[in-house]
């Protein structure tokens, strides 16, 4: 069974007096353990498309089940607790809490989880080793790169152990060593725990890493193409 | 615990901003404080002068007599009526007085004034009579001298020793004259009852006046000033209200009131004031962070946060704000509110002579009311309690997707 299913997905924003079809009947699936990367041009719709799926924004119609479970009919307060315990997001643009540091943005989320204060402190210590900052857990992000904040947000994600990471856009403000880095954190760790990841990206590095390519023009899917996992 | 560090590491996120708004807070109880607790002090001077130096806190007096006071609205101080005068809760004692107007005369020199028939020991419990005293010696309980105030001893031109001779109308037209030797000189703060005063003891007085048993009013004193409006209340059950009239001090003198309701009105407009403008400083703050931090907001929600917990941490961040100003308004305020009340500041040059010549002591002190110092931290807690609707509001009306894009 599929982790995410996607069925005749419409959502339209009016624009003026013009409608606008973001996305225009999207039928996609995803299984466990995907490394995809979602692209296209801007206005595509592949930021929508992610935001669909995150449960942060409600489609027009269509259903987007989540193992069986169709979040398009859930409420605000039970999507974001869906949110919390299902979905990883990795935003742009970092998005952390400016006021805590690594340790503490990536314990937070377990903190909305109401996970005991010693189990939260030895994951957020163990997944922020595993995306190389274990020296730097009690910085603050302004205290780190862009490609050490966009680490940290790799590990608050992973944190709530979700069934899959959302990444929109997550090499667009990195260079291309942290670039690099990122990728290689992401690919190991779809390689060695089997997390799941969807990016929508513009980045040539991010599409030839991936495993499944899904390309969007105008709402619509136009191509969707699978490759060879790398051993 | 989350709330609370991410609340206060929020807080200073914008040292300065936040050290402005604090201030701001800090400045508007500390100048509320001493500036009410300082015109509170000043009511609460000028009423305690005007009650100690002569009404007491309320009087009994014959119905009507507060509307004609004459010596024939005098009444009978019978026996059973002193039984009763015992009962008001609160009260710590009374005078009885046999009050008429007179001339005196020495020499040359005449003059009308106001003679006072007391009993010296109960006259000086509530009106502290003895410490008035600048020369000569305090009367007897059935002494035949006289205490003369010291501006009319001066028109008078009397030392200690010399006789006053008193001339007037006793009870039901009797007339009333008698010679007195003067026993005392005693000074009053008011020019007015400064120059116009005699004591007698009520014995004398009552013997002059042909007024035998009589009196015209009777002054009581409290333990607590803040009870005299529930001992009188208590001593008005007690008689007869087609016989007696008990008056409280204020209802004696409604102009008094009138004054420091006015004065006291103006005070207020003055808080209300910087109360407003401190309200729009903490509404402006907390304005410009919910619009800085409109994205993470989004972003909070997004990864799980429920909007309540995040309308928590807010609150918590004004609360914070609004408290660090209360708390160092109030440390700061505290300590010179409660030196002077203890060290009313002296005043001085035309001021001070304009004070004692209303009758006033030529002093300001504060109002030491702890119940005020809440009531005032109440008032700030309640503008920010209202500021703390906006970022509930604005939370509760937030799109994720539009705050992600903003």
């Amino acid at each position: 069974m599929s982790i995410i299913s996607i069925n005749d997905l419409v959502k339209s924003y009016h624009d003026s007096a013009v409608e606008v079809h973001a996305l225009n009947g999207i039928n996609l699936a995803f299984e466990e353990g995907e490394f995809t990367a979602i692209v296209g041009p801007s206005g595509s719709g592949k930021t929508t498309l992610l935001n669909m799926i995150g449960g942060l924004d409600k489609p027009g119609s269509g259903t987007i089940l989540i193992g069986d479970e169709d979040i398009t009919q859930f409420g605000s307060r039970k999507l974001i607790d869906f949110r919390l315990h299902n979905i990883g997001f990795v935003f742009q643009s970092y998005n952390l809490i400016p006021v805590l540091t690594a340790l503490e943005n990536v314990e937070f989320i377990m903190h909305l989880q109401k996970v005991p204060k010693d189990k939260r402190l030895k994951r957020a210590i163990e997944l922020l080793e595993a995306v190389g900052l274990g020296e730097r857990v009690h910085s603050r992000p302004s205290k780190l790169s862009g490609g050490q904040q966009q680490r940290v947000a790799v590990a608050r994600a992973l944190a709530s152990r979700p069934r899959f990471i959302l990444a929109d856009e997550p090499t667009a403000n990195l260079d291309s060593v942290s670039t690099r880095n990122l990728l290689e954190i992401m690919e190991k760790l779809n390689h060695e725990e089997h997390i799941t990841f969807i990016f929508s990206t513009h980045d040539k590095r991010v599409v030839d890493k991936a495993h499944r390519v899904i390309v969007l023009e105008d709402g619509k899917v136009v191509k969707d193409d699978q490759f060879q996992k790398n051993a | 615990m989350e709330v609370i560090r991410i609340a206060w590491r929020n807080l200073w996120r914008n040292k300065r901003r936040t050290l402005i708004t604090v201030a701001s807070v800090f400045f508007a109880i500390w100048f509320a404080l001493i500036m009410r607790s300082f015109q509170l002090g000043s009511y609460i001077l000028m009423v305690n002068n005007i009650v100690h130096a002569y009404s007491g806190y309320f009087q009994v007096h014959a119905k009507g007599y507060w509307g004609d006071q004459v010596l024939n609205n005098a009444f009978v101080f019978t026996p059973e009526l002193e039984q009763k005068l015992n009962a008001p809760k609160g009260s710590t004692g009374y005078t009885v007085r046999l009050e008429s107007f007179a001339l005196a005369s020495y020499g040359m020199q005449t003059k009308g004034v106001m003679v006072n028939g007391i009993d010296p020991e109960a006259e000086n419990g509530l009106t502290s009579l003895r410490k008035k005293m600048v020369k000569g010696t305090y009367l007897e309980p059935a002494d035949e001298g006289v205490l003369v105030s010291q501006r009319l001893a001066g028109y008078l031109r009397l030392v200690i020793g010399d006789t006053l001779v008193i001339i007037g109308q006793g009870y039901h037209g009797a007339s009333a004259a008698g010679v007195f030797p003067v026993r005392g000189i005693v000074r009053f703060p008011s020019p007015d009852l400064d120059s116009r005063l005699i004591y007698l003891s009520l014995p004398a007085a009552r013997n002059l006046f042909s007024a035998e048993s009589m009196v015209t009013s009777i002054a009581f004193n409290v333990s607590d000033p803040k009870l005299y409006k529930e001992a009188a209340a208590s001593l008005r059950k007690q008689l007869d209200p087609a016989v007696y009239e008990v008056m409280t001090w204020d209802e004696m003198m409604p102009d008094i009131v009138q004054q420091i309701r006015a004065d006291s009105a103006s005070g207020l407009i003055m808080l209300g004031i910087l109360y407003m403008i401190v309200g729009f400083g903490i509404f402006g703050t907390m304005l410009m962070m919910l619009n800085e931090r409109t994205r993470e907001f989004g972003m909070m929600i997004a990864i799980g946060m429920h909007k309540s917990q995040l309308m928590l941490v807010l609150v918590t961040e004004t609360l914070f704000l609004g408290l660090l100003g209360i708390v160092s308004g109030l440390a700061a305020a505290i300590p010179p509110i409660y030196y002077f009340y203890i060290h009313p500041i002296p005043l001085t040059g035309k001021l001070a002579e304009s004070t004692e010549q209303m009758g006033f002591e030529a002093l300001m002190p504060t109002a030491w009311e702890p119940s005020y110092f809440i009531a005032q931290s109440s008032v700030v807690l309640v503008i920010i309690l209202a500021v703390m609707l906006l970022p509930v509001m604005r939370i509760r009306r937030l799109k994720v997707m539009n705050a992600m894009r903003h």
